[in-house]
Protein backbone atom coordinates (compact mmCIF):
# COMPACT_ATOMS: atom_id res chain seq x y z
CA UNK A 1 0.00 0.00 0.00
CA UNK A 2 1.62 3.24 -1.21
CA UNK A 3 0.95 6.07 1.22
CA UNK A 4 1.89 9.72 0.85
CA UNK A 5 4.79 10.77 3.13
CA UNK A 6 2.44 13.13 5.02
CA UNK A 7 0.00 10.27 5.63
CA UNK A 8 2.81 8.02 6.84
CA UNK A 9 4.06 10.73 9.20
CA UNK A 10 0.54 11.38 10.51
CA UNK A 11 -0.02 7.66 11.09
CA UNK A 12 3.30 7.37 12.89
CA UNK A 13 2.61 10.24 15.28
CA UNK A 14 -1.03 9.21 15.75
CA UNK A 15 0.15 5.67 16.61
CA UNK A 16 2.72 7.08 19.03
CA UNK A 17 0.11 9.35 20.64
CA UNK A 18 -2.46 6.55 20.91
CA UNK A 19 0.15 4.22 22.44
CA UNK A 20 1.01 6.95 24.96
CA UNK A 21 -2.62 7.52 25.87
CA UNK A 22 -3.28 3.76 26.09
CA UNK A 23 -0.40 3.39 28.58
CA UNK A 24 -1.71 6.42 30.50
CA UNK A 25 -5.29 5.13 30.69
CA UNK A 26 -4.02 1.67 31.61
CA UNK A 27 -2.06 3.24 34.46
CA UNK A 28 -5.14 5.08 35.70
CA UNK A 29 -6.70 1.67 36.34
CA UNK A 30 -4.02 1.06 38.99
CA UNK A 31 -4.46 4.04 41.35
CA UNK A 32 -1.86 2.77 43.83
CA UNK A 33 0.74 3.26 41.09
CA UNK A 34 -0.76 6.04 39.01
CA UNK A 35 -1.56 8.52 41.81
CA UNK A 36 2.02 8.78 43.19
CA UNK A 37 3.37 8.74 39.64
CA UNK A 38 1.05 11.55 38.55
CA UNK A 39 1.80 13.59 41.67
CA UNK A 40 5.54 12.97 41.13
CA UNK A 41 5.22 14.05 37.47
CA UNK A 42 3.34 17.20 38.54
CA UNK A 43 6.05 17.90 41.14
CA UNK A 44 8.67 17.25 38.46
CA UNK A 45 7.13 19.88 36.18
CA UNK A 46 6.65 22.27 39.09
CA UNK A 47 10.19 21.92 40.41
CA UNK A 48 12.05 21.68 37.09
CA UNK A 49 12.84 25.43 37.06
CA UNK A 50 14.22 25.17 40.62
CA UNK A 51 16.50 22.29 39.63
CA UNK A 52 17.64 24.21 36.56
CA UNK A 53 18.44 27.17 38.82
CA UNK A 54 20.52 24.96 41.15
CA UNK A 55 22.32 23.47 38.14
CA UNK A 56 22.99 26.93 36.70
CA UNK A 57 24.91 27.67 39.95
CA UNK A 58 27.38 24.96 38.96
CA UNK A 59 25.88 22.01 40.86
CA UNK A 60 25.16 18.65 39.28
CA UNK A 61 21.66 17.40 38.44
CA UNK A 62 22.19 14.65 40.97
CA UNK A 63 22.96 17.17 43.73
CA UNK A 64 19.95 19.30 42.75
CA UNK A 65 17.58 16.28 42.75
CA UNK A 66 18.92 14.97 46.06
CA UNK A 67 18.71 18.42 47.74
CA UNK A 68 15.15 19.10 46.58
CA UNK A 69 13.99 15.59 47.59
CA UNK A 70 15.65 15.94 50.99
CA UNK A 71 13.97 19.32 51.59
CA UNK A 72 10.62 17.71 50.74
CA UNK A 73 11.29 14.73 52.99
CA UNK A 74 12.27 17.06 55.83
CA UNK A 75 9.08 19.08 55.33
CA UNK A 76 7.07 15.83 55.27
CA UNK A 77 8.81 14.67 58.48
CA UNK A 78 7.98 17.95 60.24
CA UNK A 79 4.40 17.63 58.96
CA UNK A 80 4.24 14.03 60.21
CA UNK A 81 5.27 15.24 63.71
CA UNK A 82 2.35 17.65 63.92
CA UNK A 83 -0.17 15.63 61.90
CA UNK A 84 -1.37 13.27 64.69
CA UNK A 85 -2.13 16.22 67.03
CA UNK A 86 -3.84 18.11 64.26
CA UNK A 87 -5.95 15.12 63.17
CA UNK A 88 -6.78 14.50 66.83
CA UNK A 89 -7.94 18.10 67.34
CA UNK A 90 -10.12 18.04 64.24
CA UNK A 91 -11.58 14.62 65.08
CA UNK A 92 -12.40 15.74 68.64
CA UNK A 93 -14.06 18.91 67.32
CA UNK A 94 -16.16 16.81 64.92
CA UNK A 95 -16.98 14.13 67.53
CA UNK A 96 -17.98 16.70 70.18
CA UNK A 97 -20.50 18.33 67.85
CA UNK A 98 -21.57 15.32 65.79
CA UNK A 99 -25.14 15.15 67.09
CA UNK A 100 -25.53 18.93 66.86
CA UNK A 101 -24.21 18.87 63.31
CA UNK A 102 -26.67 16.16 62.27
CA UNK A 103 -29.53 18.06 63.92
CA UNK A 104 -28.48 21.20 62.02
CA UNK A 105 -28.47 19.31 58.74
CA UNK A 106 -31.98 17.96 59.51
CA UNK A 107 -33.13 21.45 60.36
CA UNK A 108 -31.68 22.73 57.10
CA UNK A 109 -33.34 19.91 55.09
CA UNK A 110 -36.74 20.62 56.68
CA UNK A 111 -36.35 24.36 56.03
CA UNK A 112 -35.33 23.72 52.41
CA UNK A 113 -38.31 21.40 51.84
CA UNK A 114 -40.74 23.94 53.32
CA UNK A 115 -39.31 26.70 51.15
CA UNK A 116 -39.50 24.58 48.01
CA UNK A 117 -43.11 23.58 48.69
CA UNK A 118 -44.03 27.18 49.48
CA UNK A 119 -42.67 28.34 46.14
CA UNK A 120 -43.85 25.30 44.15
CA UNK A 121 -46.89 23.73 45.84
CA UNK A 122 -47.42 21.34 42.91
CA UNK A 123 -44.21 19.49 43.92
CA UNK A 124 -45.01 16.39 45.97
CA UNK A 125 -43.33 15.50 49.26
CA UNK A 126 -39.57 15.38 48.80
CA UNK A 127 -38.80 13.77 52.17
CA UNK A 128 -35.44 15.55 52.26
CA UNK A 129 -34.88 14.65 55.91
CA UNK A 130 -35.33 10.90 55.41
CA UNK A 131 -33.35 11.12 52.14
CA UNK A 132 -30.59 12.77 54.17
CA UNK A 133 -30.58 9.86 56.63
CA UNK A 134 -30.55 7.23 53.87
CA UNK A 135 -27.84 8.96 51.81
CA UNK A 136 -25.85 9.73 54.96
CA UNK A 137 -25.79 6.12 56.12
CA UNK A 138 -24.99 4.95 52.55
CA UNK A 139 -22.09 7.40 52.38
CA UNK A 140 -20.92 6.37 55.84
CA UNK A 141 -21.00 2.70 54.84
CA UNK A 142 -19.10 3.39 51.61
CA UNK A 143 -16.46 5.41 53.45
CA UNK A 144 -16.04 2.73 56.14
CA UNK A 145 -15.76 -0.05 53.55
CA UNK A 146 -13.25 1.91 51.43
CA UNK A 147 -11.23 3.23 54.38
CA UNK A 148 -8.82 0.27 54.90
CA UNK A 149 -8.07 0.08 51.18
CA UNK A 150 -7.60 3.85 50.93
CA UNK A 151 -5.29 3.86 53.97
CA UNK A 152 -3.09 1.08 52.52
CA UNK A 153 -2.97 2.89 49.14
CA UNK A 154 -2.16 6.19 50.86
CA UNK A 155 0.71 4.65 52.85
CA UNK A 156 2.10 2.88 49.75
CA UNK A 157 1.68 6.10 47.77
CA UNK A 158 3.51 8.14 50.40
CA UNK A 159 6.40 5.66 50.30
CA UNK A 160 6.55 5.62 46.50
CA UNK A 161 6.06 9.35 45.92
CA UNK A 162 9.54 10.54 47.00
CA UNK A 163 11.15 7.67 45.06
CA UNK A 164 9.23 8.45 41.87
CA UNK A 165 9.77 12.19 42.32
CA UNK A 166 13.52 11.77 42.87
CA UNK A 167 14.06 9.56 39.82
CA UNK A 168 11.82 11.68 37.60
CA UNK A 169 13.70 14.81 38.64
CA UNK A 170 17.10 13.21 38.19
CA UNK A 171 16.56 10.93 35.19
CA UNK A 172 13.55 12.44 33.40
CA UNK A 173 15.81 13.78 30.66
CA UNK A 174 17.55 10.40 30.30
CA UNK A 175 14.20 8.63 29.96
CA UNK A 176 13.14 11.05 27.21
CA UNK A 177 16.41 10.40 25.38
CA UNK A 178 15.93 6.65 25.73
CA UNK A 179 12.44 6.99 24.25
CA UNK A 180 13.81 9.03 21.34
CA UNK A 181 16.42 6.33 20.66
CA UNK A 182 13.61 4.00 19.61
CA UNK A 183 12.26 6.44 17.00
CA UNK A 184 13.18 5.53 13.39
CA UNK A 185 15.64 7.89 11.67
CA UNK A 186 13.08 9.18 9.16
CA UNK A 187 10.82 10.48 11.98
CA UNK A 188 13.52 11.42 14.48
CA UNK A 189 13.90 15.19 14.08
CA UNK A 190 10.15 15.71 13.80
CA UNK A 191 9.44 13.60 16.90
CA UNK A 192 12.18 15.44 18.83
CA UNK A 193 10.59 18.78 17.95
CA UNK A 194 7.04 17.64 18.73
CA UNK A 195 8.11 16.23 22.11
CA UNK A 196 9.97 19.42 22.96
CA UNK A 197 7.05 21.68 22.09
CA UNK A 198 4.56 19.48 23.92
CA UNK A 199 6.84 19.36 26.96
CA UNK A 200 7.19 23.16 26.97
CA UNK A 201 3.46 23.83 26.62
CA UNK A 202 2.29 21.10 28.99
CA UNK A 203 4.95 22.10 31.54
CA UNK A 204 3.86 25.74 31.42
CA UNK A 205 0.20 24.72 31.68
CA UNK A 206 0.70 22.32 34.61
CA UNK A 207 2.89 24.81 36.48
CA UNK A 208 0.18 27.39 35.87
CA UNK A 209 -2.62 25.11 37.12
CA UNK A 210 -0.70 24.15 40.27
CA UNK A 211 0.30 27.75 40.95
CA UNK A 212 -3.33 28.79 40.41
CA UNK A 213 -4.55 26.18 42.93
CA UNK A 214 -1.93 27.38 45.45
CA UNK A 215 -2.86 31.04 45.01
CA UNK A 216 -6.60 30.31 45.25
CA UNK A 217 -5.94 28.35 48.48
CA UNK A 218 -3.83 31.24 49.78
CA UNK A 219 -6.56 33.79 48.94
CA UNK A 220 -9.16 31.63 50.70
CA UNK A 221 -6.82 31.33 53.72
CA UNK A 222 -6.30 35.09 53.96
CA UNK A 223 -10.02 35.80 53.52
CA UNK A 224 -11.05 33.18 56.08
CA UNK A 225 -8.49 34.44 58.61
CA UNK A 226 -9.54 38.07 58.03
CA UNK A 227 -13.23 37.13 58.18
CA UNK A 228 -12.80 35.15 61.41
CA UNK A 229 -10.85 38.01 62.99
CA UNK A 230 -13.32 40.70 61.85
CA UNK A 231 -16.39 38.78 63.08
CA UNK A 232 -14.84 37.55 66.31
CA UNK A 233 -14.96 33.88 65.29
CA UNK A 234 -11.31 33.14 66.10
CA UNK A 235 -12.36 31.19 69.19
CA UNK A 236 -14.55 28.71 67.26
CA UNK A 237 -12.77 28.77 63.89
CA UNK A 238 -9.14 27.97 64.80
CA UNK A 239 -6.18 28.45 62.47
CA UNK A 240 -5.97 24.67 61.89
CA UNK A 241 -9.61 24.70 60.65
CA UNK A 242 -8.94 27.70 58.42
CA UNK A 243 -5.89 25.91 57.00
CA UNK A 244 -7.95 22.76 56.32
CA UNK A 245 -10.74 24.64 54.52
CA UNK A 246 -8.25 26.73 52.49
CA UNK A 247 -6.27 23.61 51.50
CA UNK A 248 -9.45 21.87 50.32
CA UNK A 249 -10.57 24.99 48.42
CA UNK A 250 -7.13 25.15 46.72
CA UNK A 251 -7.00 21.44 45.88
CA UNK A 252 -10.57 21.20 44.61
CA UNK A 253 -9.83 24.18 42.38
CA UNK A 254 -7.95 21.68 40.18
CA UNK A 255 -11.40 20.44 39.07
CA UNK A 256 -13.08 23.11 36.93
CA UNK A 257 -16.60 24.33 37.84
CA UNK A 258 -17.47 21.53 40.27
CA UNK A 259 -14.27 21.96 42.31
CA UNK A 260 -15.12 25.35 43.82
CA UNK A 261 -18.62 24.06 44.74
CA UNK A 262 -17.05 21.01 46.42
CA UNK A 263 -14.56 23.28 48.22
CA UNK A 264 -17.34 25.55 49.46
CA UNK A 265 -19.47 22.60 50.60
CA UNK A 266 -16.50 21.17 52.51
CA UNK A 267 -16.07 24.51 54.28
CA UNK A 268 -19.78 24.64 55.16
CA UNK A 269 -19.71 21.03 56.43
CA UNK A 270 -16.76 21.94 58.65
CA UNK A 271 -18.65 24.92 60.10
CA UNK A 272 -21.90 22.95 60.58
CA UNK A 273 -20.13 20.08 62.37
CA UNK A 274 -17.60 21.98 64.51
CA UNK A 275 -19.34 25.16 65.68
CA UNK A 276 -20.58 24.52 69.21
CA UNK A 277 -22.74 27.62 69.38
CA UNK A 278 -25.61 27.85 66.88
CA UNK A 279 -25.84 31.62 67.26
CA UNK A 280 -22.51 31.95 65.43
CA UNK A 281 -23.47 29.52 62.68
CA UNK A 282 -24.87 32.11 60.28
CA UNK A 283 -21.77 34.28 60.65
CA UNK A 284 -19.51 31.24 60.12
CA UNK A 285 -21.41 30.20 56.99
CA UNK A 286 -21.26 33.79 55.68
CA UNK A 287 -17.48 33.97 56.30
CA UNK A 288 -16.87 30.68 54.45
CA UNK A 289 -19.14 31.59 51.52
CA UNK A 290 -17.57 35.06 51.25
CA UNK A 291 -14.02 33.63 51.39
CA UNK A 292 -14.77 31.02 48.68
CA UNK A 293 -16.56 33.62 46.54
CA UNK A 294 -13.66 36.11 46.81
CA UNK A 295 -11.14 33.34 46.03
CA UNK A 296 -13.16 32.38 42.94
CA UNK A 297 -13.55 35.99 41.87
CA UNK A 298 -9.81 36.55 42.26
CA UNK A 299 -9.16 33.34 40.31
CA UNK A 300 -11.44 34.27 37.42
CA UNK A 301 -10.45 37.92 37.24
CA UNK A 302 -6.75 37.93 38.13
CA UNK A 303 -5.04 34.64 38.99
CA UNK A 304 -6.32 32.47 36.10
CA UNK A 305 -5.69 34.98 33.30
CA UNK A 306 -2.27 35.85 34.75
CA UNK A 307 -0.81 32.40 35.41
CA UNK A 308 -2.51 30.31 32.74
CA UNK A 309 -3.67 32.81 30.14
CA UNK A 310 -6.05 32.07 27.35
CA UNK A 311 -3.70 29.80 25.40
CA UNK A 312 -5.27 26.66 26.77
CA UNK A 313 -8.87 27.79 27.06
CA UNK A 314 -11.23 24.84 26.89
CA UNK A 315 -14.90 25.44 26.04
CA UNK A 316 -17.16 25.09 29.12
CA UNK A 317 -19.33 22.45 27.40
CA UNK A 318 -16.18 20.44 26.59
CA UNK A 319 -15.06 20.76 30.23
CA UNK A 320 -18.42 19.46 31.54
CA UNK A 321 -18.43 16.55 29.07
CA UNK A 322 -14.82 15.69 29.92
CA UNK A 323 -15.55 15.75 33.64
CA UNK A 324 -18.62 13.54 33.20
CA UNK A 325 -16.79 10.97 31.06
CA UNK A 326 -13.52 10.93 33.06
CA UNK A 327 -15.35 11.04 36.39
CA UNK A 328 -17.50 8.08 35.34
CA UNK A 329 -14.45 6.13 34.12
CA UNK A 330 -11.82 6.93 36.76
CA UNK A 331 -13.64 8.53 39.69
CA UNK A 332 -12.03 11.43 41.56
CA UNK A 333 -8.67 10.88 39.84
CA UNK A 334 -10.45 11.18 36.48
CA UNK A 335 -11.95 14.53 37.50
CA UNK A 336 -8.49 15.91 38.34
CA UNK A 337 -6.75 14.68 35.17
CA UNK A 338 -9.62 15.25 32.70
CA UNK A 339 -8.76 18.78 31.54
CA UNK A 340 -4.93 18.36 31.58
CA UNK A 341 -5.27 15.17 29.49
CA UNK A 342 -7.50 17.05 27.05
CA UNK A 343 -4.98 19.90 26.85
CA UNK A 344 -2.11 17.44 26.19
CA UNK A 345 -4.17 15.71 23.46
CA UNK A 346 -5.00 19.06 21.86
CA UNK A 347 -1.36 20.22 21.91
CA UNK A 348 -0.30 16.84 20.46
CA UNK A 349 -2.79 17.12 17.60
CA UNK A 350 -2.00 20.76 16.75
CA UNK A 351 1.79 20.26 16.95
CA UNK A 352 1.57 17.06 14.90
CA UNK A 353 -0.55 18.74 12.24
CA UNK A 354 1.92 21.60 11.89
CA UNK A 355 4.99 19.29 12.02
CA UNK A 356 3.56 16.84 9.47
CA UNK A 357 2.83 19.79 7.17
CA UNK A 358 6.34 21.25 7.44
CA UNK A 359 8.32 17.97 7.45
CA UNK A 360 6.18 15.72 5.26
CA UNK A 361 5.96 17.93 2.18
CA UNK A 362 9.72 17.74 1.65
CA UNK A 363 10.11 13.97 1.90
CA UNK A 364 11.22 12.48 -1.41
CA UNK A 365 10.38 8.80 -1.78
CA UNK A 366 12.13 8.16 -5.06
CA UNK A 367 15.80 7.31 -4.81
CA UNK A 368 18.05 8.54 -7.63
CA UNK A 369 18.90 6.02 -10.33
CA UNK B 1 17.08 2.28 13.55
CA UNK B 2 19.85 -0.22 13.26
CA UNK B 3 21.05 -1.28 16.70
CA UNK B 4 19.06 1.13 18.82
CA UNK B 5 16.81 0.27 21.73
CA UNK B 6 16.05 1.41 25.25
CA UNK B 7 18.34 -1.34 26.51
CA UNK B 8 21.27 -0.26 24.35
CA UNK B 9 20.82 3.38 25.32
CA UNK B 10 21.28 2.61 29.01
CA UNK B 11 24.04 0.06 28.51
CA UNK B 12 25.91 1.54 25.57
CA UNK B 13 29.62 0.74 25.93
CA UNK B 14 31.71 3.51 27.52
CA UNK B 15 34.07 3.48 24.50
CA UNK B 16 31.35 5.13 22.44
CA UNK B 17 31.33 8.07 24.80
CA UNK B 18 35.08 8.63 24.35
CA UNK B 19 34.65 8.71 20.56
CA UNK B 20 31.81 11.22 20.90
CA UNK B 21 33.85 13.41 23.28
CA UNK B 22 36.84 13.35 20.94
CA UNK B 23 34.74 14.39 17.96
CA UNK B 24 32.94 17.06 19.95
CA UNK B 25 36.23 18.57 21.12
CA UNK B 26 37.32 18.87 17.48
CA UNK B 27 34.08 20.52 16.36
CA UNK B 28 34.32 24.30 16.01
CA UNK B 29 30.95 24.79 17.77
CA UNK B 30 32.30 23.15 20.93
CA UNK B 31 35.84 24.59 20.67
CA UNK B 32 37.57 25.76 23.87
CA UNK B 33 35.07 24.09 26.16
CA UNK B 34 36.51 22.34 29.19
CA UNK B 35 36.34 18.61 29.89
CA UNK B 36 33.39 19.00 32.25
CA UNK B 37 31.41 21.04 29.74
CA UNK B 38 32.15 18.53 26.99
CA UNK B 39 30.98 15.70 29.24
CA UNK B 40 27.71 17.56 29.80
CA UNK B 41 27.24 18.12 26.07
CA UNK B 42 28.08 14.48 25.34
CA UNK B 43 25.11 13.50 27.51
CA UNK B 44 22.88 15.60 25.26
CA UNK B 45 24.15 14.17 21.98
CA UNK B 46 21.85 11.67 20.25
CA UNK B 47 23.73 8.82 18.59
CA UNK B 48 22.00 7.74 15.36
CA UNK B 49 22.95 4.87 13.04
CA UNK B 50 22.19 5.00 9.31
CA UNK B 51 22.43 2.41 6.55
CA UNK B 52 23.71 3.23 3.05
CA UNK B 53 21.36 5.67 1.21
CA UNK B 54 19.38 6.48 4.37
CA UNK B 55 18.38 10.14 4.37
CA UNK B 56 19.42 12.13 7.47
CA UNK B 57 17.15 15.04 6.53
CA UNK B 58 15.53 16.40 3.40
CA UNK B 59 16.09 19.76 1.72
CA UNK B 60 13.34 22.17 2.80
CA UNK B 61 12.53 20.47 6.11
CA UNK B 62 12.72 22.68 9.21
CA UNK B 63 16.22 22.59 10.68
CA UNK B 64 16.50 21.24 14.22
CA UNK B 65 20.21 20.97 14.88
CA UNK B 66 23.64 19.79 13.81
CA UNK B 67 25.30 16.44 13.28
CA UNK B 68 28.91 15.39 13.68
CA UNK B 69 30.08 12.30 11.81
CA UNK B 70 31.43 9.66 14.22
CA UNK B 71 32.02 6.99 11.58
CA UNK B 72 31.12 6.41 7.94
CA UNK B 73 30.21 9.34 5.71
CA UNK B 74 27.49 11.40 4.10
CA UNK B 75 26.93 13.24 0.85
CA UNK B 76 25.18 16.58 0.66
CA UNK B 77 22.80 16.76 -2.27
CA UNK B 78 20.68 19.45 -3.93
CA UNK B 79 17.38 18.43 -5.57
CA UNK B 80 17.67 14.90 -4.20
CA UNK B 81 15.60 12.40 -6.19
CA UNK B 82 14.48 15.12 -8.60
CA UNK B 83 15.64 16.54 -11.90
CA UNK B 84 18.89 18.41 -11.55
CA UNK B 85 20.15 16.38 -8.61
CA UNK B 86 23.59 17.71 -7.70
CA UNK B 87 26.03 16.36 -5.15
CA UNK B 88 27.72 19.30 -3.42
CA UNK B 89 30.22 17.57 -1.17
CA UNK B 90 31.05 14.35 0.67
CA UNK B 91 31.90 14.46 4.36
CA UNK B 92 33.70 11.93 6.53
CA UNK B 93 34.49 11.17 10.18
CA UNK B 94 35.14 14.32 12.24
CA UNK B 95 33.19 16.56 9.84
CA UNK B 96 29.99 18.24 10.91
CA UNK B 97 26.99 19.81 9.19
CA UNK B 98 23.72 21.65 9.95
CA UNK B 99 25.22 23.75 12.75
CA UNK B 100 23.28 26.90 11.80
CA UNK B 101 20.03 25.08 12.53
CA UNK B 102 20.97 25.39 16.17
CA UNK B 103 20.02 29.05 15.85
CA UNK B 104 16.79 29.00 13.90
CA UNK B 105 14.28 26.74 12.20
CA UNK B 106 15.20 27.89 8.71
CA UNK B 107 14.60 25.15 6.10
CA UNK B 108 17.49 22.77 5.43
CA UNK B 109 19.36 23.98 2.34
CA UNK B 110 20.19 20.49 1.05
CA UNK B 111 19.44 16.81 1.57
CA UNK B 112 21.99 14.71 3.47
CA UNK B 113 22.34 11.02 2.55
CA UNK B 114 24.51 8.34 4.19
CA UNK B 115 27.14 6.93 1.81
CA UNK B 116 27.48 3.69 3.76
CA UNK B 117 26.89 2.44 7.30
CA UNK B 118 27.23 5.70 9.23
CA UNK B 119 27.08 6.75 12.86
CA UNK B 120 26.19 10.38 13.59
CA UNK B 121 26.05 12.38 16.80
CA UNK B 122 23.17 14.86 16.70
CA UNK B 123 23.00 17.97 18.87
CA UNK B 124 19.68 19.77 18.64
CA UNK B 125 18.22 23.18 19.38
CA UNK B 126 15.84 21.98 22.15
CA UNK B 127 18.86 20.56 24.00
CA UNK B 128 20.85 23.76 23.39
CA UNK B 129 17.94 25.83 24.78
CA UNK B 130 17.79 23.56 27.79
CA UNK B 131 21.56 23.86 28.27
CA UNK B 132 21.44 27.68 28.03
CA UNK B 133 18.85 27.66 30.84
CA UNK B 134 20.73 25.21 33.06
CA UNK B 135 24.34 26.05 32.25
CA UNK B 136 24.39 29.61 30.89
CA UNK B 137 28.20 29.77 30.76
CA UNK B 138 28.46 26.71 28.51
CA UNK B 139 25.46 27.87 26.48
CA UNK B 140 26.94 31.32 25.91
CA UNK B 141 30.27 29.79 24.87
CA UNK B 142 28.53 27.61 22.26
CA UNK B 143 26.49 30.56 20.99
CA UNK B 144 29.71 32.64 20.73
CA UNK B 145 31.37 29.84 18.75
CA UNK B 146 28.33 29.72 16.48
CA UNK B 147 28.55 33.49 16.03
CA UNK B 148 32.18 33.09 14.99
CA UNK B 149 31.17 30.50 12.41
CA UNK B 150 28.48 32.86 11.14
CA UNK B 151 30.77 35.89 10.97
CA UNK B 152 33.48 33.85 9.24
CA UNK B 153 30.94 32.71 6.64
CA UNK B 154 29.65 36.25 6.19
CA UNK B 155 33.22 37.47 5.70
CA UNK B 156 33.88 34.77 3.10
CA UNK B 157 30.59 35.51 1.36
CA UNK B 158 31.48 39.20 1.23
CA UNK B 159 34.88 38.38 -0.28
CA UNK B 160 33.27 36.07 -2.84
CA UNK B 161 30.60 38.66 -3.60
CA UNK B 162 33.25 41.33 -4.07
CA UNK B 163 35.24 39.01 -6.34
CA UNK B 164 32.09 38.26 -8.36
CA UNK B 165 31.31 41.99 -8.66
CA UNK B 166 34.89 42.74 -9.73
CA UNK B 167 34.65 39.96 -12.29
CA UNK B 168 31.32 41.29 -13.57
CA UNK B 169 32.71 44.82 -13.80
CA UNK B 170 35.80 43.54 -15.60
CA UNK B 171 33.59 41.65 -18.06
CA UNK B 172 31.42 44.74 -18.60
CA UNK B 173 34.50 46.84 -19.24
CA UNK B 174 35.86 44.21 -21.62
CA UNK B 175 32.52 43.93 -23.45
CA UNK B 176 32.27 47.74 -23.54
CA UNK B 177 35.69 47.96 -25.12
Amino acid sequence: LALRPQTRLSLWVAGLGLAGFAVFFGMLQIPVLSIPLLVAAALGYLLAPLLDLIESRGRSRNFAAVSVTLVFLAAAAVGALYLPDWVGDQSRAFAANWETGLARLHEFAALAENQIRAFAPFVGPLNLESQLDVKGSELGGTVLRALPNVLVQAILGLVMLPLFAFFLLRDGRLAKRALLETVPNRHFEMTLNILWRINEQVGAYLRGVLLEAGLVGLTAFVMLAAGAWATGLTGVLPMSGILLIAAVVGLTNLIPYFGPVAGGLTGLTYIIFTFPDSSMLTTGVAVVLAAVAVAQLADNAIIGPLVIGRAVDVHPIAVVLLLLVFGRMFGLLGLVVAVPVWVVARVLVSETRSAVRSYGQHVVDRRPA
Amino acid sequence: VAGSSLWENFFRPKGDRDVVSEHLANTVVFRDLGGRALRQIRELVHIRDYAKDDVVFFEGQPGSGMYTILSGGVRIVLNYGRDGETELVRLGPGDFFGELSLLDEAPRSATVVATGPTRLGGFFRPDLMDLVGRQPRIGVKILLNLSEVLSERLRRTNIELKAARDERNALRTRLGD
